[in-house]
């Protein structure tokens, strides 16, 4: 039966995708689902330029308008922008660093499900009574308070942003570890493209910028579903969103633009034929930038009613930041002035890029003055100078990125004569749509109608901009579509270009490679075999001082180190089950026991399978490990530590906030002395009993090492006790707190407590949940030489609960 | 093999070591501030969890055998926690309460 046949067929085809881990899998899973929500989102924005195109319009108005904006901008800058370029990274940044996959290719499936489904959780709310979140994209207090807007819109939100974030943390860590440890033999950090560059920079952004994001979303749960009230009360929670939203929200934009630039000097120095011009200071740029872009947030909060000289700092800082961009952008204008130029359709469209780069930049300046800003805040202006880059700059730079590795992902080219056309519309698109917004500057955003007859002209043009380059995607979408199917084969390297994503096939064969790629001092590329590696070390072959034999016929991996195929279903179910849990959070009791059971059972699942270390594969020999030393869980448990200190910290910024602030001294009654209220006693025993867990676990470890199976089962099974004991001691702390009367309802002061030691509690689980895995590997005699690393991965995540412990035994208990 | 034992009996020494100061400073900081010996009882506790923090990232957690890149990157994350704290609780120290009529 051709039915039964079609059906199979299907079946196999759907299993791979449900359980593949390859990075050009994943690469293509990102682009094409990132591109659906462009597509969703892009109608919104279509719709409401219907109802802004005239004054007084009924096409759009009141609820409905606020859904389609807020629901606009959440997917444009966090399901649409940073995914797709995740896409072109997880594709092309290891084929740039020659290596075979990503460090932890089912931890970056993990990543791809969470963020596919939690960008189902928010748009589920279209479907709900009272609509999707609708409160504008920056979710600003008290506004989003159940009080102001009580639809499960804004539930669903809050949540799918959390899942969101946990998607963007495990990525980094991935991401990070990959660039530092998977290297190829002489691919040094100077010689990195810029691409990669540019990836490993949006990583570090990420890092730091989600976990406020997180914190602040989990508080806006609570907020709304308990009578904690750290957002919604009146003495400073507008305020203290303000911050946790914008210290994320202004690194945001830069991660924005950070892969968008990157693809662009990738493509400015191919067609340019030559490499870009003073890459040490580009790079310099990118750094300063980073380092910058955390330290200017409170220009989001200009007109608040805060301090003025903290204002004045960030004005200062505001100002500077434009100078690593001036510094990017003029490089890029030398190295194609110095080179010749060769203009092809992502040469154009970068052109393009950076043209309405220097306008978006230049008109953000002027909002980085206090007085400025106090006139255009809250205007269109506003929303033209962000478009300029986000559609100009960043959308335009990512697709140019697109055609420019086409030949690459797909084995064929696209077809040039329509790629021109849709430059053509695109660029007509973003200036119609954007510039009448800077002529309209005084009209003020988010609103759904006007009566200003002088604005009838430019919001015409915006309107007709808009379908214009809305007809300019679709152009677009055929050309990429056909041009897969059809296009006329790719050589390897159509370009000409220089780095190694250009040195393989089109498309790449699963292992990327053909051997291992080896960077010769001179800059050259060989390919030889692994036993060639492994026989004259990494460096010989780097320096060329090995026989010329061993190079001739380049030779084939041998075992496929660091890259076998594992395909496996647990990552999705993890997602899954992960997604039904905060489904339930927001819709019903029964979903969310059913997500949690699930979501137990699918852990599990994928633990037992590293119990037994299926999924184990010896590192290659010629793995680079300047500057992270050992290996890549290690390092991977010290880039989590990073983030979880952000997680705290943005928990102890409220904490500190709210102490502080004279406002809440008037409004809520006066911060007491936590001895007054805890029992100094029992906190000062618990902070021993978390101490003493520690210590066993790292004499566990200690001992694991020499090789004494038995006292290593000892410290473990202690620390496990310990740490258990710990938290049934804060349980019956908690009853007799609440019993006391000092409850959620009492005061701020204890709703932060239970939300520090909550969050401290669950930490403390997880800790003993992978103290149990070490226990079951050791029982299963599975510990070998190199996951041994594992065992004091878990050391170092206890020692970061432990960290935090410190902080908030004092901080609540004592002063 | 012998130098191996020495060198576990150090660490072991030496994690019972540090465990000991946790320990001890927990309970010397807690008498501090029951006493109301501390000027300024927020700025000395702060500044006794940072010191304990430094012990168990460079003892427990084996910090100080970490590269440059690690150490960078946790006393960045630790500095960036500063820079928000101090923003924020700049930002509202002048805030004067204000009741909107009605
Ligand atoms: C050249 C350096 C830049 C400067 C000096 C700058 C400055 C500013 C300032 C001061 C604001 C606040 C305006 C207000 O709300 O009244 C702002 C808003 C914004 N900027 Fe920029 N910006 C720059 C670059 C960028 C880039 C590169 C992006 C995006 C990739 C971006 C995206 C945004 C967004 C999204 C907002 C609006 C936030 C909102 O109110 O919803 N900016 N910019
Ligand atoms: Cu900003």
């Amino acid at each position: 039966m051709v039915n039964t046949q079609f059906l199979r067929g299907f079946g196999r085809w759907l299993l791979h995708w449900l359980t593949t881990t390859n990075h050009k899998d994943i690469g293509l899973l990102y682009l094409v689902t990132s591109t659906g929500f462009l597509i969703v989102a892009g109608i919104l924005a279509l719709l409401f330029r219907i109802q802004l195109a005239r004054p007084e319009d009924q096409f759009l108005v009141g609820n409905e308008y606020y859904q389609a904006v807020t629901v606009h901008g959440l997917i444009m800058l966090l399901w649409f922008a940073s995914p797709f370029a995740l896409g072109l990274a997880n594709y092309i940044v290891p084929l740039q660093i020659g290596a075979r996959d990503l460090a932890f290719p089912r931890l970056n499936a993990l990543s791809y499900w969470l963020y596919l489904l939690s960008g189902i959780l928010l748009i589920m709310g279209f479907f709900t009574e009272g609509g999707a979140v609708n409160v504008g994209w920056t979710l600003y207090a008290p506004l989003t308070s159940k009080e102001f807007t009580p639809s499960v819109g804004v539930d669903l939100a809050a949540l799918a942003i959390f899942l969101l974030s946990v998607s963007i943390t495990v990525g980094t860590i991935n991401f990070l570890v990959t660039v530092a440890a998977m290297r190829a033999p002489g691919m040094s950090w100077m010689r990195l493209p810029m691409f990669t560059w540019s990836i490993v920079f949006t990583m570090i952004l990420m890092l730091w910028a989600f976990p406020p994001l997180m914190v602040g979303a989990a508080l806006l749960w609570l907020d709304r579903n308990t009578s904690i009230e750290v957002l919604s009360n009146p003495a400073g929670g507008a305020l203290l969103w303000d911050h946790l939203f914008w210290f994320f929200g202004h690194p945001e934009v830069y991660i924005l633009l950070f892969p968008a630039l990157g693809a662009i000097a990738d493509i400015v120095a191919t067609f340019s034929g030559r490499p870009i011009y003073a890459k040490k200071y580009i790079i310099t740029a990118f750094l300063i930038a980073t380092a910058l872009s955390y330290l200017v947030w409170m220009h989001h909060m200009f007109v608040t009613g805060t301090n003025l000289y903290t204002r004045l700092f960030f004005s200062i800082t505001t100002i500077f930041i434009s100078i690593p961009f001036e510094m990017a952008t003029m490089s890029l204008i030398f190295t194609m002035y110095k080179g010749t130029i060769r203009f092809t359709v992502p040469m154009i469209l970068a052109a393009a890029a950076i043209f309405h780069f220097i306008l978006g930049g230049a008109t953000g300046v002027y909002l980085g003055s206090i007085a400025i800003d106090k006139n255009l805040r809250g205007t269109y202006w506003v929303v033209a100078h962000f478009h300029y880059i986000l559609v100009g700059t960043m959308l335009l730079g990512l697709m140019a990125g697109l055609y420019y590795w086409f030949p690459k992902i797909t084995g064929r080219m696209y077809n040039r004569r329509l790629g021109i056309l849709h430059i053509i519309l695109a660029v007509i698109g973003v200036n119609l749509t954007f510039f009448p917004q800077f002529i309209a500057y005084e009209m003020p955003r988010r609103y759904f109608t006007y009566d200003n007859p002088a604005w009838l002209l430019p919001n015409e043009l915006s309107t007709i901009g808009a379908y214009i380059f809305g007809l300019s995607f679709i152009v677009f979408l055929v050309n990429m579509i056909w041009s897969a199917i059809r296009g006329p084969k790719a050589p390897e390297n159509p370009w000409g270009a220089w780095t190694l994503e250009w040195f393989t096939k089109s498309p790449p064969p699963p292992e990327n490679f053909e051997g291992v790629p080896v960077v010769k001092n001179d800059g050259t590329v060989v390919f030889v075999s692994e036993e060639v590696v492994e026989k004259y070390g990494a460096e010989k072959v780097v320096s060329g001082e090995i026989p010329a034999t061993a190079l001739r016929g380049g030779g084939h991996a041998s075992n496929g180190n660091g890259h076998k195929h594992h395909y496996t279903i647990d990552p999705f179910l993890v997602a899954i089950a992960s997604f039904i849990l905060l489904a339930g959070l927001a819709l019903n009791k029964v979903l969310l026991v059913v997500g949690a059971a699930f979501l137990v059972f699918t852990l599990i699942r994928w633990a037992a399978k590293d119990v037994y270390n299926k999924f184990f594969e010896p590192l290659p020999p010629y793995h680079e490990t300047w500057p992270f030393s050992r290996d890549k869980i290690r390092t991977a448990l010290w880039v989590l530590v990073a983030s979880e200190v952000m997680v705290f910290g943005s928990i102890f910024s409220a904490y500190f906030f709210i102490r502080f602030n004279p406002v809440g001294k008037v409004l809520t009654e006066a911060w007491p002395p936590g001895y007054l209220i805890h029992d100094v006693g029992v906190g000062l025993i618990n902070t021993v009993v978390l101490f003493t867990g520690t210590l066993l676990y790292s004499l566990g470890y200690i001992a694991l090492r020499a090789g004494l199976r038995n006292a290593a089962i000892a410290g473990f099974i202690g620390a496990v006790f310990f740490n258990v004991l710990f938290l049934v001691i804060k349980y019956f702390e908690w009853g007799e707190l609440f019993a006391q009367g000092y409850g959620l309802d009492h005061s701020l002061a204890m709703q932060l407590y239970y939300i520090t030691t909550g969050a401290h509690g669950l930490h403390v689980f997880m800790g003993v949940l992978m103290t149990l895995y070490i226990l079951a590997k050791v029982f299963a005699n599975t510990i070998n030489e190199r996951n041994m690393n594992e065992a004091l991965a878990v050391g170092i995540y206890w020692g970061i609960v432990e960290i935090v412990w410190a902080f908030v035994f004092p901080l609540f208990y004592l002063v | 093999m012998k130098a191996e034992i020495a060198l576990n009996t150090r660490n072991v020494v030496l994690y019972v070591g540090v465990w000991v100061v946790l320990v001890v400073s927990a309970i010397l900081e807690t008498i501090v501030i029951l006493e109301g010996i501390a000027v300024n009882p927020l700025a000395f506790v702060t500044s006794v969890a940072i010191f304990q923090a430094a012990l168990i990232a460079l003892f427990f957690q084996h910090l100080r055998e970490e590269g440059f890149a690690i150490k960078g990157m946790t006393i960045s994350g630790g500095a960036l926690v500063a820079v928000l704290i101090l923003a924020a609780v700049t930002s509202v120290l002048t805030c004067t309460p204000y009741f909107p009529a009605g």
